[in-house]
């Protein structure tokens, strides 16, 4: 917001500039306002009852933006999974972090992400150490919010849950680690199609099931052997990461 | 099914389940798998009976990466050997059930295969 106050010497002296560049900043400058009323981070200094008051206070207040912008820019440098995680955001989800985990690349993208505060939706949406690799993904609650994230799979395909989404499965794991990008991928959909034949053959059963299907015998397993089972299935019906 | 009245027949109706049920697997047709699985549990239970499951032998050379599958994986407590053989050559192979013979190897040494 532009607005102007009267200096020692009456003149009007401009102040907020920074507000106009959030404002044309869009979404990084929504971010911005969210770090900053959630941490004091950017603090702002608004005394303009003197021209050298106001001189240090858009000096004090452009110093912090500094800051904060180059905090935010930064995740879009640092890694993907800024990447990943920054558009989120602006559709007003909380995150969080669980910072006792030492993600290498990650600690600084995180710890930016982990405090904006906007709360519209709720808590739909946190920041996880993906149990396949270790990196830090978004994990959600139900495949529904994973959707409203990431959207629909496109035209002739769907979203593939590598582990399935099993209330098992989500009961075991927890639904984070079930919805996220590291264990649902988009593949081909319809008849005699490779989702349709990975369906089909955890349906089935085999060799080592014991006359359980492939499905139930999985549920037995731990993540990661579900992950690399899931992995190999999709190859072997023809599946190129 | 017609219920199996002897050996010769078992041993058919197995090798011909087991193929079917590789084709299926491999279409994703979970349905017809099925259904031939059951053949091969009735012609298995059958050869169990009259201690005759040994002659799934004569199918571990078979052409049909299922047949051969199926049957070394019931002669695992038998021949474990030649079964294990068996199951190493199709886990060589690329399509699915290269996974599976790979995945009961693994749950055989683990223990976790009750046949």
């Amino acid at each position: 917001m532009e607005g102007e106050n009267s200096g020692e010497d009456g003149s009007p002296i401009k102040f907020g500039r920074h507000k106009v560049e959030e404002k044309s900043g869009g979404f990084l400058g929504a971010i911005i306002e969210s770090i900053k009323d959630a941490f004091g981070f950017g603090k702002r200094m608004d005394d303009y009852s003197t021209a050298e008051k106001a001189e240090e206070s858009q000096a004090f207040n452009d110093e912090q933006m500094a800051r904060m912008k180059a905090t935010v820019e930064g995740l879009h440098t640092i890694n993907e999974t800024a990447l990943t995680i920054v558009p989120f955001g602006q559709v007003g989800y909380k995150f969080y972090t669980d910072r006792s985990d030492d993600i290498t690349g990650t600690d600084f993208a995180l710890e930016a992400v982990a405090i904006i505060p906007i709360a519209k939706i709720g808590k739909v949406g946190i920041v996880i150490k993906s149990l396949n690799g270790g990196r830090a993904v978004l994990g959600f609650k139900t495949f529904n919010a994973f959707k409203k994230a990431y959207g629909v799979a496109g035209k002739g395909k769907t979203w593939h849950h590598i582990v399935e989404q099993t209330s098992s499965n989500v009961s075991k794991f927890g639904a984070e680690n079930i919805h996220n990008i590291d264990n649902v991928i988009k593949i081909e959909h319809g008849a005699g199609t490779l989702h349709a034949k990975v369906s089909g053959y955890y349906s089935s059963k085999d060799f080592f099931t014991g006359g359980q299907t492939v499905r139930q015998w999985l549920s037995t397993q731990s993540y990661q052997a579900q992950y690399d089972f899931g992995i190999q299935t999709l190859k072997k019906f023809g599946w190129t990461p | 099914m017609t219920k199996i009245k002897d050996t010769a027949t078992a041993i058919l109706k197995f090798e011909e389940a087991a193929a079917k049920h590789a084709d299926a697997t491999e279409q994703g047709d979970y349905k017809t798998a099925n259904k031939n699985y059951a053949i091969i549990v009735k012609a298995v239970t059958f050869l169990k009976e009259h201690d005759e499951i040994q002659k799934l032998s004569e199918l571990l050379s078979h052409s049909s990466d299922g047949v051969k599958g199926w049957a070394a994986t019931y002669l695992l407590p038998l021949k474990e050997r030649e079964a294990m053989k068996a199951l190493e050559e199709i886990a060589k192979g690329s399509d699915i059930r290269s996974l599976a013979a790979e995945t009961t190897i693994s749950e055989w040494k683990k223990g976790n295969l009750k046949l």
